[in-house]
C-alpha cells in the first residue's frame, strides 16, 4: 500500500483498541520497531499503556506529527504554547504519560514531560520535594544533618526579591532595600552573607546571622538596628544600620 | 488501570530520574540529594555527573542562559557568574574561591575553574576548582619545575576519556632551543613529559579551549639566506588524542612585523575560534575569524576596531551571543561590550585591577571526588619546598 492513510491497530491494557495513522504512531520507537518487524495487519499490543493516556499520548504524536508535515497552520511560540497546556494535567497523569513515553519511545514527549517535573522541583526545599512527590525520607537525623552540611552551597539564598547588594560597609553605614513580607531577605555585602531569618521577626532582633567568608577573615557587621515602613501593597522597606566590630 | 497515589520513587525507573536530574540547575540538584539516600546516590554517581555536563552545554546552546564567569576587583577581588543578557545580570556571586590574590585564571571548562598561582616563585601551583560545590583540588607538583623564560598553559576536556586535562608549556631560557612540554590528567593526578613540537612560544598567553583542543600562537625561526624572519601560526593539542595540529593563520599574519601583536579567542559558542590582531601603533585591531573551525580557506576578517576614545586599544576578550564583543579597557579594566558593527557601547560597571572573564557551565563536576590525603598531599609539598 504505503499511502499516508495506513492505519496501525493499537490494544491498550485497559483492552481499548484505537486505529491511528500510520505516520502518527511512528512516532513512536516502540511501535515503530513492532510494526517494521512484525505484521503488519496485525494488532500491536501496548501492555503497559491505559487507554486514558495512550488517547492523550496520540493527540500529542497527532499535533506535532501534522504541525511538522505542515497540515496544521501552527507557528512554534503556538506549538510551545500547546504543549505547555497539554502538561497541565493532574501529578498521577503527567507521571503515567512520563512512564507511557518511556516506554513507547516518544523522545520529544519524554523531554516535555520531564520538563515539566524538572521545573516543580525547581526552587524547592528538600522538605517541599518530598512533600510534593509523596517520597519517604529515609535519612536519620544524623545523616540528613550531615547531607546538609556537605551540599550546604545548594542552600544559599541568593537572588529574588529582597536580595540588596552593599558595596560596601563602612562605619554607620544606612542601607536598605524593598522587599515583600513573604520572602526572606538576604544581604550581600562584600563577600559576607548577612541573611534576614523572617521578616516579621526582624523589628524584634537586636542581632543577625553573618556568615563569614572561609578563608579570609573578615570583620564582623552587627546590625545596630532596624526599622521598617510599610509602603503600600504588602512591601516594605527596611533600614539596615550598620556598625563595624573590630 | 486502577488510580494509584503518585508514590514518585516506587514505579518510576531510574533512568527516568536521571533524565530528570539531567534538567535540574546545580543547587536544585544539592538540594535533590538531601531528599532521600536513594536520589543522594543517583546524583553522586560520576556517569551521572558527566550526563548532566553534556545535557546542560546542549541546553546553553538552544537557550539564552549563556553564562559568563566574571573575576574582578578594586580593593578586594571578587567573583560572580552573569547571564549573557541586555543588562548582563549577575546570575550568581560566588563566595567561595579556595584562594587570595595571587592566581591568576588558566581556563574554565564543565564548570571547573583552573587556576595557576605565582606565589612560590620556583614552582606554579595549579588548582582545580568548581565554585558552585565549593570543591577544590591542588595539583601535584609539576616534573619540571624552574622559573621559565615563557610559560603558557591550557585546561581543557578529553570526552573519550571523561579526564580534565592540563597542559603545561615552558621554555626554559632565551637561547633554548626547545620548549619543554607536560601534561596534567586528573584522572591519573599525575604529570607526564611528553616529547615538544618543533615551535616556539609566541607569548604567555593562556590558552584558548574550543572544540576539545587548546590553542595558542607559536612560531618558527625561518633561515632566509642568513637572515631570520619568524612564520606564526596557531598550533593546537587534541586533548583527545593527545597529539598537536597545526592550524595555518591568514597569510596577512604569518609574518608579522614586531611591533604588532596576536593572540587568540574563542569563537561562535565556543566551536572556533578568532585572531585579534593588533596594529604596530596599537591604533587598531583586525579581528580575524575562522567561519568553519579548522579549514584555513574560511578565515574573513570580520572587523576593526579604533581605540575607545584616547585610551590605548582594549584587550578582546570575547564574544556574546549576541554578536557583540567583550572588552577589558586598558587603564580602568572596565568590562564593556560593543557592537562590532554599530560601535555602540555598554558599559557593565566591572571595574578592577585584574578583570578576567570567560564563557562558563554550570555542572557538579568535582562532587563525586574524594578529596583524600593524597591530595592534600600535593599542598604539604609546597609548603615544605618554600620553607627550605
Amino acid at each position: 500500500m504505503g499511502s499516508t492513510s495506513t492505519k496501525i491497530k493499537l490494544r491498550t491494557s485497559d483492552q481499548k483498541v484505537f486505529e491511528v495513522e500510520k505516520a502518527v504512531a511512528v512516532q513512536s520507537q516502540t511501535i515503530k520497531y513492532i510494526y517494521e518487524n512484525g505484521c503488519p495487519d496485525s494488532v500491536i499490543h501496548v501492555h503497559s499503556v491505559s487507554g486514558d493516556i495512550l488517547s492523550k499520548i496520540l493527540d500529542y504524536c497527532k499535533k506535532h506529527v501534522n504541525s511538522a508535515a505542515g497540515k496544521e497552520d501552527i507557528s512554534p511560540e503556538e506549538l510551545y504554547e500547546w504543549d505547555a497546556n497539554f502538561v497541565k494535567v493532574d501529578q498521577n497523569t503527567l507521571f503515567d504519560l512520563i512512564l507511557a513515553a518511556n516506554c513507547l519511545k516518544i523522545e520529544s514527549l519524554l523531554d516535555l514531560t520531564c520538563q515539566t517535573v524538572a521545573n516543580m522541583i525547581k526552587g524547592k526545599r528538600p522538605e517541599e520535594i518530598r512533600t510534593t512527590f509523596n517520597i519517604k525520607n529515609d535519612y536519620t537525623i544524623e545523616a540528613e544533618e550531615a547531607v546538609r552540611r556537605e551540599n550546604k552551597w545548594a542552600f544559599d539564598m541568593l537572588g529574588g526579591v529582597g536580595t540588596m547588594v552593599i558595596e560596601e560597609l563602612a562605619d554607620d553605614t544606612m542601607s536598605k532595600c524593598v522587599t515583600n513580607t513573604k520572602s526572606r531577605v538576604c544581604v550581600i555585602a562584600a563577600n559576607q552573607i548577612v541573611m534576614m531569618r523572617s521578616i516579621s521577626k526582624l523589628a524584634n532582633k537586636k542581632s543577625i546571622d553573618v556568615y563569614k567568608q572561609p578563608q579570609n577573615p573578615t570583620t564582623p557587621r552587627i546590625k545596630e538596628s532596624v526599622k521598617q515602613r510599610n509602603v503600600g501593597t504588602g512591601f516594605i522597606e527596611l533600614f539596615f544600620h550598620f556598625k563595624c566590630k573590630m | 488501570m486502577m488510580s494509584k497515589l503518585a508514590m514518585f520513587p516506587y514505579y518510576f525507573p531510574e533512568e527516568i530520574f536521571l533524565e530528570i536530574f539531567c534538567k535540574l540547575p546545580v543547587k536544585s540538584l544539592g538540594k535533590c540529594m538531601c531528599v532521600s539516600k536513594s536520589w543522594n546516590s543517583l546524583i553522586k554517581n560520576p556517569y551521572f555527573i558527566s550526563s548532566h555536563v553534556s545535557h546542560q552545554s546542549k541546553l546553553r546552546r538552544t537557550n539564552d542562559n549563556n553564562l559568563f564567569f566574571v573575576m574582578t576587583g578594586r580593593h578586594e577581588v571578587e567573583y560572580s557568574l552573569h547571564s549573557d543578557d541586555q543588562e548582563f545580570r549577575k546570575y550568581a556571586q560566588l563566595e567561595y574561591m579556595p584562594f587570595d590574590n595571587h592566581h591568576s585564571i588558566v581556563g574554565a571548562c564543565n564548570g571547573l575553574l583552573c587556576l595557576m598561582d605565582f606565589q612560590f616563585s620556583f614552582d606554579s601551583i595549579f588548582i582545580l576548582c568548581n565554585p558552585i560545590i565549593r570543591k577544590s583540588i591542588t595539583l601535584p607538583k609539576p616534573c619540571l619545575s624552574s622559573l621559565p623564560y615563557k610559560i603558557s598553559v591550557g585546561f581543557g576536556f578529553d570526552s573519550a576519556q571523561n579526564d580534565y586535562k592540563l597542559l603545561k608549556i615552558t621554555k626554559k631560557g632565551v637561547l633554548d632551543k626547545y620548549v619543554e612540554v607536560e601534561l596534567y590528567s586528573l584522572k591519573r593526578n599525575c604529570w607526564k613529559i611528553l616529547a615538544p613540537p618543533k615551535y616556539d612560544l609566541y607569548s604567555d598567553d593562556f590558552m584558548v579551549y574550543v572544540n576539545e583542543t587548546v590553542h595558542w600562537i607559536a612560531y618558527e625561526r625561518v633561515n632566509n639566506e642568513g637572515s631570520y624572519s619568524c612564520k606564526l601560526l596557531i598550533l593546537g593539542f587534541d586533548m583527545r588524542d593527545d597529539v598537536f595540529k597545526e592550524i595555518m593563520l591568514p597569510e596577512r599574519l604569518r609574518n608579522l612585523p614586531h611591533q604588532s601583536e596576536i593572540y587568540v579567542i574563542p569563537y561562535d559558542e565556543l566551536s572556533s575560534i578568532a585572531v585579534i590582531e593588533l596594529g604596530s601603533l596599537h591604533a587598531e585591531c583586525d579581528i580575524w575569524v575562522m567561519k568553519k573551525y579548522g579549514v584555513v580557506e574560511t578565515w574573513t576578517k570580520m572587523y576593526s576596531l579604533g581605540k575607545l576614545g584616547t585610551e590605548p586599544m582594549p584587550r578582546v576578550l570575547g564574544f556574546r551571543k549576541n554578536g557583540d564583543l567583550m572588552l577589558r579597557t586598558y587603564d580602568n579594566l572596565r568590562l564593556v561590550s560593543r557592537d562590532p558593527e554599530s560601535h555602540e557601547i555598554d558599559y557593565f560597571g566591572i571595574q578592577g585591577r585584574r578583570t578576567y572573564v570567560c564563557n562558563y557551565t554550570e555542572s557538579l563536576v568535582l562532587l563525586d571526588r574524594v578529596i583524600d590525603g593524597a591530595m592534600t598531599e600535593n599542598r604539604a609539598n609546597y609548603a615544605d619546598k618554600a620553607n627550605r
